[in-house]
């Protein structure tokens, strides 16, 4: 069941009826049941797996990790989690490196491939489940209602694609009832709203540029390359913020609350402020229980902070896909990063109350460059192989092919253009529109009377422009 | 409905706030979009028949949807055992009628007329800019049974549609319907990825797209979405018209684009190599399909109006023609260029300017008569080929 879909919408609109129709104490089962409904309309069979993985949670957080807490059951516990994803994600992945290394010594030995199908957001739940095991053994009481922690493995706006909660996030939400409040409802509808309207107006409609592009092998040049990137760069954010969206509105329908997962990501100043902005609660899931553990661990050699930097971004980026350039993907952030505190320290600004000229250019230059450092990122999370990625960038940087399209159409340049240009300037307006807005004033008066109108915009152009519901990008991760 | 919810309802806010006023509009919107619903239709039926509305009959002697509802539409095709069958296949020259009388007929009709008097039935199957990709998805499904596999395949090859790629719609609706289909399509794409790359990968990302909706789909929404969508749009008319409504937005903008861009139809327009090279291998795993399934390849280059200034650049056009001429020889597959066959008289006007591509009622008579004239023997012979080099 895809998110910008009308059966999800019917799903939706049942299941919020029913939650706030029943009595309290059948709330949360309720949800549970509804979680398992939209997980199993995809693939029934992986409800098991799911229903499998919460429990083990459940059962070793409560009754193992509680009564034993110690290191080597902490990374069973750890293991079992990541077992399914290993098998299900990677096993193809690592049979097939293993066979080229076994090549490269002279091995004839050829592997057939497993066409293992991979459950929907495997990835996502899988790492919830090990924050929670090791949050329980660095002392968070554990969820002590199963139905509590089947509701907090299994609810389905976060289920697929995030965003990844955290026990501490949510522990008061489940455990204490809350009432419908017009606040919830207003807010909830109108993030879902926002969501839709950036999958099926603007990332969809982005997608088929982008497509051309990295479809066509090593033909495109310059201004091709930029505009496939560029392209790209805005369809994955509209996409996966708009899925965000699209769940914080959901879950906000019945009561909780979810951590945001994007702030305005292409408006960093360094790629620090990047990964502070853009999917937030996978950032701070690997700085916790990657970076800093293995930081801490080497906390007598300083100097091997840069390199685990790197190597948590390299395991990001393989947690996105079980290909090299996922892992490639990872690795450049992974440099940025530590460039960003070493020897760039000085050339992106800092969080400072600073507002002086010289400040102020430094924070433009410091957007420009980390803007365009985080889009040629996207050159090996979007392409096919490490060889296409290579043959984009070169035409991008050695102007192969002249300046004039050859895969795109000048309109299709347009379109990127204006879409970028568009999200520039609601990013520049949207502090001075949120402050004139909410003063009682004139600036109040014109909004109330827009907003109908705004509203009635979106909805149309979402009926209109969604031809078909599309799959989001983050869901094959 | 519980305390919780009848609470919210008699909220102040929600009465004050923009709900409301949104549903209001919502219903203005619907109650325009139900009274211009007719003159939509009317409109996107004359864009497809450049005028020609009251042409829209279903006499089922070529595809009168124009690739809309390919499955609606595939019944109509002569059944193949019981006699021969030409399939004639092409953009929206094969079908569109410029300025239209009583009597007039389109090329497959003219055909069919000719040579049905000798045993052979001929049928259409053409859609407005229909793409390489697109014929070679039209040649696997008529392949698919013995009552719709044709004794030739008469492809009308236009230069421009070599910078389209995708299967339309009306097409994907048939493939899901047709799961056999795109077995056989990934196969092909498999089998061929070797000799033409491009068209293969293309070929499987088209597989891919349709199998993750496909999963995505099951085991409800295949049904349930579609059917979700027939009830809303039951009693919501811009739902139930998203489609042409969608397809009105986007005939605004193009227009806005070329007036803002100074676009007309005859502003020279460079081809797109990576499609143009992707939809040179389409056309010969065409060629080297029909030659595998027995059924006779022919292609001809379509008639352009010798006084309208066309877009094509002519270096670029040049070259096309001498590659298609080459590759027909090469493998030995009956080739015509029609290009200069119709006279100017024949053809009409279109958007303000001489018509470059759509012919009037003469010129489809002219063309039946030519290709009945250059391939005729062929197509009511017997369809033994001769062995490719």
């Amino acid at each position: 069941m895809i998110f910008t879909s009308y059966t999800y919408v019917f799903f939706l609109l049942v299941a919020f009826l029913l939650y706030w129709s029943v009595s309290v104490s059948w709330r949360k089962p309720l949800l549970i049941v509804a979680s398992y409904v939209f997980y199993c309309s995809w693939r029934w069979e992986f409800g098991f797996l799911l229903l499998g993985v919460s429990l083990f949670n459940w059962f070793y957080g409560r009754w193992i990790l509680l009564r034993w807490p110690s290191l080597p059951i902490l990374l069973f516990g750890v293991a079992a989690n990541l077992s399914p994803l290993i098998y299900y994600k990677y096993s193809d992945f690592l049979i097939r490196n293993a066979a080229a290394v076994a090549h490269w010594f002279g091995s004839d030995w050829t592997p057939t491939a497993m066409s293992i199908l991979l459950p929907l957001g495997i990835s996502f739940f899988s790492f919830q489940g090990i924050a929670y095991l090791v949050d329980v053994a660095t002392g968070e009481e554990p969820l002590t209602q199963l139905v509590d922690f089947l509701l907090f493995k299994s609810f389905w706006p976060q289920l697929i694609a995030g965003p990844i909660i955290r026990i501490h996030e949510i522990r008061r939400q489940l455990e204490n009832p809350h009432e419908l409040d017009y606040e919830d409802l207003a807010v909830g509808c109108q993030r879902i709203l926002f969501g839709f309207f950036k999958k099926v107006v603007l990332a969809d409609n982005l997608a088929p540029i982008v497509d051309m592009v990295f479809l066509s092998k090593g033909a495109a040049n310059v201004l091709d390359a930029a505009v496939g990137i560029l392209g790209f760069g805005m369809q994955i954010y509209f996409d996966f913020s708009a899925y965000s969206d699209i769940a914080i509105g959901s879950a906000r329908l019945f009561g909780y609350r979810f951590p945001e997962n994007f702030n305005w990501p292409y408006a960093a100043a360094s790629p620090q402020e990047f990964w502070n902005r853009w999917h937030m609660t996978l950032s701070s899931w690997i700085r916790d229980y990657i970076f800093t553990p293995l930081t801490f661990l080497s906390r007598d050699r300083p100097a091997l902070g840069m390199l685990w930097l790197i190597l948590a971004m390299a395991l990001c980026g393989l947690w996105h896909g079980a290909q090299w350039t996922f892992v490639v993907w990872g690795v450049w952030h992974g440099f940025l990063l530590a460039a960003n505190q070493t020897v760039l320290r000085e050339v992106f600004p800092r969080p400072t109350a600073n507002n002086s000229s010289q400040h102020r250019w430094k924070l433009l230059l410091g957007r420009i460059s980390t803007f365009a450092m985080a889009n040629l990122g996207w050159v090996f999370f979007r392409a096919g192989s490490l060889q296409q990625s290579a043959i984009l960038l070169t035409s991008l940087f050695t102007l192969r092919g002249g300046i004039r399209p050859v895969i795109v159409r000048e309109n299709n340049v347009l379109i990127v253009g204006m879409i970028f240009v568009a999200m520039m300037v609601t990013y520049s307006l949207h502090g001075v529109w949120t402050s004139w807005t909410q003063r009682v004033g004139l600036g109040y008066r014109v909004w109330a009377t827009l907003r109908p109108l705004v509203y009635a915009f979106i909805i149309l152009s979402v009926i209109v422009f969604d031809q078909e519901a599309k799959t989001f990008v983050y869901f094959q991760f | 409905m519980t305390n919780a919810i009848i609470k919210t309802l008699w909220d102040s806010r929600l009465w004050h706030g923009p709900a409301p006023k949104v549903i209001l509009l919502l219903a203005v919107v619907n109650i325009a979009v139900l009274r211009w619903k007719s003159s939509m239709v009317e409109e996107k039926h004359a864009n497809l028949t450049v005028g020609d509305v009251k042409a829209l009959n279903q006499s089922a002697r070529y595809d009168y949807t124009f690739g809309e509802d390919l499955l609606a539409s595939w019944g109509s095709i002569p059944d193949a055992t019981k006699q021969p069958l030409v399939v004639l296949s092409g953009m929206s020259q094969m079908y569109a009628i410029n300025e239209p009388k009583p009597g007039d007929q389109r090329i497959s009709e003219w055909l069919d007329d000719r040579l049905s008097l000798r045993g052979v039935r001929v049928y259409g199957l053409a859609a407005p800019n229909l793409c390489n990709e697109e014929a070679l998805f039209l040649l696997l499904a008529l392949l698919e049974r013995p009552q719709t596999t044709p004794r030739s395949f008469i492809y009308g090859v236009c230069f421009d549609k070599f910078r389209n790629m995708d299967l339309r719609p009306g097409y994907i609706k048939f493939f899901l319907a047709n799961p056999h289909l795109a077995t056989v399509w990934k196969q092909v794409a498999e089998e061929q990825g070797e000799r033409y790359p491009l068209a293969a990968e293309k070929m499987l990302k088209t597989f891919h797209d349709l199998h993750i909706e496909e999963d995505h789909d099951r085991p409800m929404s295949g049904t349930c979405e579609n059917r979700l969508r027939d009830l809303i749009g039951a009693g919501v008319p811009v739902v139930a018209e998203r489609k042409y409504l969608n397809g009105f937005i986007q005939n605004r903008l193009y227009t806005l684009r070329n007036s803002l861009l100074g676009i007309k139809n005859t502003s020279k327009r460079p081809i797109i190599r990576a499609r143009y090279d992707m939809n040179r291998q389409f056309l010969e795993l065409m060629m080297d399909i029909s030659k595998q399934a027995g059924v006779q390849f022919i292609a001809y280059i379509i008639p352009l109006n010798p006084c309208a200034e066309n877009p094509y650049i002519l270096q670029e056009y040049k070259e096309f023609k001498t590659w298609l001429e080459d590759l027909a020889a090469a493998r030995r597959v009956p080739f015509a260029n029609l290009e200069n066959l119709v006279p100017t008289e024949e053809w009409g006007m279109w958007m303000g300017g001489p018509d470059f591509k759509h012919f009037k009622g003469a010129g489809h008579r002219r063309v039946a008569t030519k290709l009945e004239e250059e391939f005729g023997p062929l197509l009511t012979a017997s369809t033994d080929l001769e062995a490719a080099p």
